[in-house]
C-alpha cells in the first residue's frame, strides 16, 4: 500500500537523512566564496536535511562565533540572493568551528568530540559528509586522521553513513590519481566518494542530458551520419587571480581539459543510459572516454596546439602577460591555451572530429558545445544563390554565460529575388525561466546529502580521462620547448589553433 | 527606465555607467528588456526566444553620429532583428571610462510572439580603452552571427582602430558621401578592401545610385536605344555641389560603374582640363565630365543629371536622366533617328534606413561594388591632373 497525503513525499524527491557536515579548509577561499553561500541558499530554500549542522575545521584560530561572523560576511558578499535576517539566524545557529593542524593527530580527537557534541545538540548524527576544501597535499593527513575516528568509514561506528567530497585536481597524472584513490579508499568506499567537477552541477550541463534524452527529434540525427563535427569551447577572459602558484604547476591541459572539457565531451557523446542514476550515467560516460582515441606521440604536433598569453586588452581593460602574473615562474613554459582534435572510436562517432579548445585571457568568457550538422547532399538553390555551398545547421549549447540553446538554420530572406540567409533561434534559459537557477555548488551539495552520485566523477572516469591526456603530456615533453608567449591577451589563441581546424576544412565558431 | 509604445514600435531603455565592461550585467539587463518587450515585466515561464540575424557594430566619434545611427537602426527590427553595439569613442580623453545605454527597439506584430527586436547597447568609451576599441564589442556579440561594422565617420588617418574592429567583421559598411575628398577617399577604401581579404566592403553611397542604375538598365525608353551605348562619345554627370570635385564620390562611382558596364578600360583614363576625363578604347575615345552644379534641393554630392551622347558612323543618340525642380522626380529623355521621347519617373529620396537595409540585404561580398571600387582607383589617379 502506498503512502498518501502528508505521509508521502510531495516532491517525489529522494528523502534526506539527518546529517552533519565537516568542512576541512573552512577558513579558505573555496569555503568563503562557494560553500557557505551555497549552504545558506539551500537553507533559504529549505533544502537542507531536516536535522543538520556544519562544523568548520581549519588552522585559523576561530571560535564558533568568529566562524559565524566570517560566514555571514561571505554570504553577504557572494550569495546569489540577499541575506534574510531570520533565515540567517537559524542557519548560523547550526555553524560550529574547531581549529587544528591537519598533521596533528590530537586535532582529530578534538574534532570527534566536537562532532559528537554538535550531533547531539542538533540531532544531526550519525551520518556525516566530509568536505575536503583543501589542496591534495593535505589529503594524506586528513584521511589518516579520519580513518582513526568514528566517522572515518563509509559505514561508520554509529551505524550511519559517511561520505567524502573531494575537489579537483584528481591527481596530476594517472599514477598520482591512482595513489589519491588508494589513499581515499583507506577510509571511504568508492560509492561514498563524491569527486566534484563543478561544471556538472551547472543547470545547462544537466540540461544536456534532458535535451538529448527527453526530446525524440534529436536521437535519430545524433550520430556520424548527420553530424559533421563537434566543437567544445571553454573560454575564459580572466587571468590567474590568486591561483598563479597552482596554475603554473598545472596548466590548461590538466586544469581544464582533463576534467571539464572531457566531461562535456562525455555527456555529448555518451549512449543513452538505462536509467538516470549514478551508476548508469557514469557507466556510459566511462565507455565514451575509453573510446576516445589517444593521440599518439607522432600526432601531437598535428592534433594539439598549446599557447601562452602575452599582454593585451580584454573587454576594454589592459592586462599583463602570463609571465608577469603573481606566482608564475619567470621563464615558465606552462600552457594557458590548449586546442585538441579528438576522435571517438565508436559506431556512433567514427571519424567525427571533436575539436576542444580552452584558454585564459581570451576575448570573452564563453563555454559552449556546438554540434555542426552535415550540409545537404544536393544544393537545390545553386543557381539562385550563386554560392558553392550553404552554411550548415548548428546546434549550440551555451553553458555560460547566457545559458541556453541556439539553433542556426537557413531561411529565405523576405522579398525577391531568392536570397538565403542564416537565422539564429536563440532559447535563453535565463530569459525563459526568470527564477534564478541554483548555483552548481548548491546542486552538488544537495545531491551529496541525498546520496545521489550521478553528477559526480567516478574513479574509473578520472582514470579514463588521464589516459587521454597523458599521451599529450608525454608528446609535448618530447618536443622542443614551445616559443611562448604566442598569443596576445584578448585574441582567440595562437595561430596554430586556427590551422589545426582549418587543415580539416573547418573553422572555429565565432563566439 | 522609460517605455514608449507607438503604433508599431516599442522602445524600452535603461542606462548605467562604470569603469569596466560588465558583460554579465549588460546581458542580464537585456534579458529584462526582452521580458518587458514580451509584456511580462516580472518574468514568466513562457518560451522567450530571441531571433537574431546579425551583429552590428557602429563606430561614431560624436554623440550626434551615434544618435543618428541609433535612429536609423530603430527601423531595422522588422527585417533585421539584431544585436547592435554602438561605440562612441573619445580616445583623446585622459581618463579611461565606460558608460552604457541599453535599449530594445521592437517591431510589434499582431501578437506578442510576432515581436522582433533590435537589442541596442551604446557604449561610450574614453581614454586608452578607446584606443583599443576592438576589445569592447567582442564580449557582447551574439555568437556565430555575421558581424557588420558600420563606420559612420570618414576614413581615419590612423587605421589601427578600424583594422582592429574589422578583425572580427564580415563586412564593413561606410558612406563615401562623408569623405571630404571623395576620389581620394574611394581610392583609399579600395586599398583597404584589398588588405581586408576576408571582409567585404559596402558603401551606402553606392545604394544612392540604385535608381539611376536601374533606370539605365530597365526603363523602357532607355531600353529601346540601349544598342547605341556601344558607341558612346561622351558622358556628362552633374552632381549637387558648390565646392568642386571633392564631393564627387557618388558621381565617380557612377562613372566607374558605367565604364565597367560598357567595357571601357579605366586604366586608360587620362585627365584633361577641368572636370574632364578621357577613356581610350582601341581607337575610340570617350569624354567623361564630372560637373558640380548648384542644386540646393538635394543633398550635396547627389547626382542631378546624366547625359550620354552616342555617335556611330551612321547614327547619333542621346540619353539623359535629369532631376526636375521636384527632386523626387526625374525626366528621362531619349533622342535617336530623329525621334525624341520623354517621360517622368518618380524616384524615392534615399532614406538612411533604406540604404542600410539595402546594404544588409546585399551579399556578403558584393562583387559588383568591388569591381566598381577597383575601377575608381585609376580614375582618381587621372583626376589628379585637373
Amino acid at each position: 500500500m502506498t503512502e498518501a497525503g502528508l505521509l508521502a513525499s510531495t516532491s517525489g524527491e529522494r528523502e534526506m537523512d539527518p546529517c552533519s557536515m565537516v568542512i576541512f579548509g573552512a577558513s579558505g577561499d573555496l569555503a568563503r566564496r562557494m560553500l557557505l553561500p551555497a549552504l545558506y541558499n539551500l537553507a533559504l530554500d529549505r533544502h537542507l536535511p531536516p536535522r543538520f549542522a556544519i562544523t568548520g575545521f581549519a588552522r585559523t584560530d576561530w571560535t564558533d562565533e568568529a566562524f559565524r561572523e566570517e560566514a555571514r560576511k561571505s554570504v553577504q558578499e557572494h550569495s546569489r540572493r540577499p541575506l534574510d535576517p531570520a533565515v540567517w539566524e537559524s542557519f548560523a545557529s547550526n555553524l560550529h568551528y574547531i581549529s587544528g593542524d591537519y598533521a596533528d593527530a590530537t586535532a582529530y580527537a578534538r574534532l570527534n568530540d566536537k562532532l559528537a557534541a554538535v550531533e547531539a545538540a542538533h540531532g544531526a548524527g550519525p551520518n556525516c559528509v566530509f568536505y575536503l576544501a583543501l589542496p591534495p597535499s593535505a589529503f594524506d593527513d586528513v584521511i589518516s586522521g579520519l580513518e582513526m575516528g568514528p566517522h572515518g568509514h563509509s559505514k561508520n561506528a554509529s551505524g550511519g553513513w559517511s561520505r567524502v567530497i573531494v575537489e579537483k585536481p584528481f591527481g596530476t597524472d594517472s599514477k598520482s590519481a591512482e595513489e589519491l584513490d588508494t589513499l581515499i579508499h583507506k577510509a571511504f568506499r568508492e560509492d561514498d566518494v563524491y569527486r566534484i567537477d563543478h561544471y556538472l552541477g551547472k543547470e545547462t550541463v544537466q540540461n544536456i542530458l534532458v535535451f538529448r534524452f527527453a526530446n525524440s527529434l534529436l536521437e535519430p540525427v545524433w550520430n556520424r551520419r548527420y553530424i559533421d563535427h563537434v566543437q567544445i569551447t571553454v573560454a575564459e577572459s580572466l587571468g590567474l587571480g590568486t591561483r598563479g602558484g597552482y596554475y603554473d604547476r598545472s596548466g590548461a591541459l590538466r586544469d581544464m581539459v582533463q576534467n571539464h572539457l572531457l566531461q562535456l565531451l562525455a555527456l555529448i557523446a555518451m549512449e543513452p543510459p538505462i536509467a538516470y542514476n549514478g551508476r548508469s550515467v557514469r557507466d556510459e560516460k566511462v565507455k565514451v572516454l575509453q573510446a576516445v582515441r589517444p593521440i599518439a606521440p607522432r600526432d601531437v604536433r598535428t592534433s594539439t596546439v598549446r599557447g601562452q598569453y602575452d599582454a593585451g586588452w580584454v573587454a576594454a581593460e589592459e592586462v599583463p602577460g602570463y609571465l608577469s602574473e603573481t606566482g608564475v615562474r619567470s621563464r615558465s613554459s606552462t600552457e594557458t591555451f590548449v586546442a585538441l582534435r579528438l576522435l571517438v572510436d565508436s559506431w556512433r562517432w567514427a571519424e567525427v572530429p571533436f575539436y576542444l579548445r580552452t584558454g585564459k585571457r581570451l576575448p570573452k568568457r564563453a563555454t559552449e558545445i556546438a554540434i555542426t550538422f552535415k550540409t545537404m547532399p544536393h544544393l537545390l538553390f545553386a543557381e539562385a544563390i550563386d554560392v558553392p555551398h550553404l552554411e550548415p545547421n548548428v546546434l549550440s549549447m551555451r553553458i555560460q554565460p547566457n545559458e541556453g540553446m541556439n539553433l542556426k538554420f537557413l531561411t529565405k530572406a523576405p522579398g525577391s529575388p531568392l536570397r538565403i540567409r542564416p537565422a539564429n533561434m536563440d532559447f535563453l534559459y535565463g530569459a525563459s525561466f526568470l527564477a534564478q537557477a541554483p548555483s552548481a555548488y548548491e546542486t552538488l551539495l544537495l545531491d551529496a546529502f541525498r546520496g545521489d552520485t550521478t553528477l559526480f566523477t567516478r574513479s574509473d572516469e578520472v582514470n579514463a580521462a588521464w589516459s587521454i591526456v597523458e599521451p599529450i603530456m608525454e608528446g609535448w615533453a618530447n618536443l622542443p620547448p614551445p616559443k611562448f608567449p604566442n598569443y596576445e591577451a584578448g585574441t582567440w589563441g595562437p595561430a596554430g589553433a586556427d590551422e589545426l581546424i582549418e587543415r580539416d576544412g573547418r573553422q572555429w565558431r565565432r563566439l | 527606465m522609460a517605455e514608449t509604445v507607438g503604433d508599431a514600435m516599442q522602445d524600452i531603455a535603461v542606462t548605467w555607467s562604470g569603469h569596466t565592461l560588465d558583460v554579465g550585467r549588460i546581458e542580464s539587463e537585456l534579458d529584462k528588456l526582452r521580458f518587458l518587450a514580451a509584456g511580462e515585466p516580472d518574468g514568466g515561464e513562457g518560451f522567450a526566444a530571441r531571433a537574431s540575424v546579425l551583429n552590428m557594430v557602429v563606430y561614431a566619434e560624436h554623440e550626434d553620429g551615434a544618435n543618428h545611427a541609433a535612429r536609423v537602426i530603430e527601423d531595422l527590427a522588422e527585417n533585421h532583428p539584431s544585436r547592435v553595439l554602438i561605440l562612441v569613442a573619445h580616445p583623446s580623453d585622459e581618463e579611461s571610462h565606460l558608460e552604457a545605454d541599453l535599449a530594445a527597439h521592437c517591431h510589434l506584430g499582431s501578437a506578442v510572439e510576432q515581436r522582433v527586436c533590435c537589442e541596442e547597447v551604446t557604449l561610450r568609451v574614453s581614454g586608452r580603452a578607446a584606443r583599443h576599441l576592438h576589445s569592447v564589442p567582442i564580449p557582447l556579440m551574439v555568437p556565430d552571427l555575421p558581424v557588420y561594422v558600420w563606420w559612420t565617420e570618414k576614413l581615419p588617418e590612423d587605421e589601427h582602430t578600424l583594422h582592429g574592429l574589422l578583425d572580427t567583421a564580415d563586412r564593413l559598411i561606410i558612406d563615401s558621401d562623408r569623405f571630404e575628398d571623395g576620389p581620394a577617399g574611394l581610392a583609399r577604401l579600395s586599398r583597404l578592401a584589398d588588405s581586408e581579404s576576408t571582409t567585404g566592403v559596402g558603401d551606402l553611397n553606392w545604394h544612392r545610385l540604385t535608381p539611376f542604375r536601374e533606370l539605365l538598365q530597365r526603363e523602357r525608353r532607355v531600353h529601346d536605344v540601349r544598342h547605341h551605348l556601344q558607341s558612346v562619345k561622351s558622358v556628362e554627370v552633374r552632381y549637387a555641389d558648390g565646392h568642386g570635385p571633392k564631393r564627387s564620390a557618388q558621381a565617380l562611382l557612377f562613372l566607374s560603374w558605367l565604364a565597367n558596364e560598357l567595357g571601357w578600360n579605366p586604366s586608360s583614363a587620362l585627365g584633361h582640363g577641368q572636370n574632364r576625363l578621357e577613356f581610350r578604347q582601341d581607337d575610340q575615345r570617350v569624354a567623361a565630365f564630372l560637373l558640380p552644379v548648384e542644386y540646393p534641393a538635394i543633398d550635396s554630392g547627389a547626382i542631378v543629371s546624366l547625359k550620354i551622347a552616342c555617335r556611330s558612323e551612321t547614327t547619333e543618340a542621346l540619353i539623359s536622366i535629369s532631376r526636375t525642380g521636384d527632386p523626387s522626380h526625374v525626366t528621362i529623355r531619349t533622342e535617336h533617328e530623329g525621334h525624341a521621347a520623354e517621360t517622368s519617373v518618380r524616384i524615392e529620396p534615399p532614406q538612411p534606413h533604406a540604404l542600410l537595409m539595402e546594404e544588409l540585404d546585399a551579399a556578403a561580398h558584393d562583387s559588383e561594388y568591388r569591381r566598381v571600387l577597383e575601377g575608381v582607383v585609376p580614375l582618381e589617379h587621372a583626376m589628379r591632373a585637373w
